[in-house]
């Protein structure tokens, strides 16, 4: 039991000094992660993850009455679990169909795209707490625009992190050159859009959190 | 016999190998790459930033009011 508890506290330490280690240092930090065998790291960022989930419906409800926000909570992360698993489903299928030289390629992009997921969660837990202090609509005065400028500027900065991230996730899996990564990158995106159109057509999503 | 200097040299010797350096047909473009990843592999978010602000000022002065509306959009998005 205490062995466990251990464990558990050390995976979580891992998962923040990792995560803190990804926005000083991605590139050396992703290649770490790469050969990590610690499949508790995964659980944890996926678990976060899902509780961020319940945190928005509260938002959103604006309760936090268990029985209001464990539907919305409960859809939601079944939603984005299904969706890290197809994003690791299309990324393990291009790898298999390019003969990736990497034995260990599921378990890499397993690590790889769970710590990708920061910059996600990121935007979302900022969104979610500027709405709930700041909710909309904007005006175009001077504080709007103010606001408006400053909410670009960070979901645009996560953006590009998020890109990083993903251009790492398949050069360390697929150790594949740049032109190769590129591509698989339009291929993911290709990919996402229309899945995250769906997403929003149905009422899921309307940002996908990936 | 094996001492713990040689361990992290090796270590690192395969850490660096164990992929590809980029390189593309065009030295210009390979120079080009070399110059400007180590701004993107280590603190990022000093390039990403200051460009994140640039473009969202020249979002903002060319459709200030589109540019309210869409991030009053996007609030919604989460």
């Amino acid at each position: 039991m205490e062995d466990s508890i251990a464990g558990f506290l050390a995976s979580f330490i891992l998962v923040l000094r990792n995560a803190l280690r990804l926005i000083t240092d991605p590139y050396k930090t992703m290649r770490t992660v790469a050969k990590e065998h610690d499949p508790l790291q995964i659980i944890i960022i996926l678990t976060i993850s899902c509780l961020y989930f319940a945190y928005a419906a509260s938002i959103r409800n604006s309760t936090i009455n268990p029985f209001v926000i464990s539907h919305s909570a409960l859809v939601a992360s079944s939603v984005f679990l299904t969706t890290y698993i197809l994003s690791l489903g299309l990324l393990y299928s291009l790898g298999r169909l390019l003969r990736v030289d990497n034995t260990n390629l599921a378990k890499s992009l397993c690590y790889l795209s769970a710590y990708s997921l920061l910059p996600a969660f990121f935007w979302f837990i900022c969104t979610s707490t500027l709405f709930m202090l700041f909710p909309p609509p904007r005006q175009a005065t001077a504080l709007g625009g103010l606001f408006s400028v400053i909410f670009i500027v960070y979901s645009l900065t996560l953006l590009f992190w998020r890109f990083v991230l993903l251009y790492l996730t398949i050069r360390f899996s697929f150790r594949s050159s740049f032109s190769t990564t590129v591509s698989i990158m339009m291929i993911y995106v290709a990919w996402l859009l229309p899945y995250a159109y769906m997403l929003y057509v149905r009422g899921l999503f309307r940002v996908p959190f990936i | 016999m094996k001492d713990r200097l040689y361990t992290q040299l090796k270590k690192h010797y395969d850490d660096t190998l164990s992929l590809e350096p980029t390189a593309f047909n065009n030295r210009y473009i390979t120079q080009l790459y070399k110059a400007m990843s180590p701004y993107v592999k280590h603190l990022p978010f000093r390039v990403f930033i200051p460009v994140s602000l640039i473009m969202s000022m020249l979002l903002y002065i060319t459709l200030s009011l589109i540019t309210v509306q869409i991030v009053s959009l996007f609030q919604h998005g989460f």
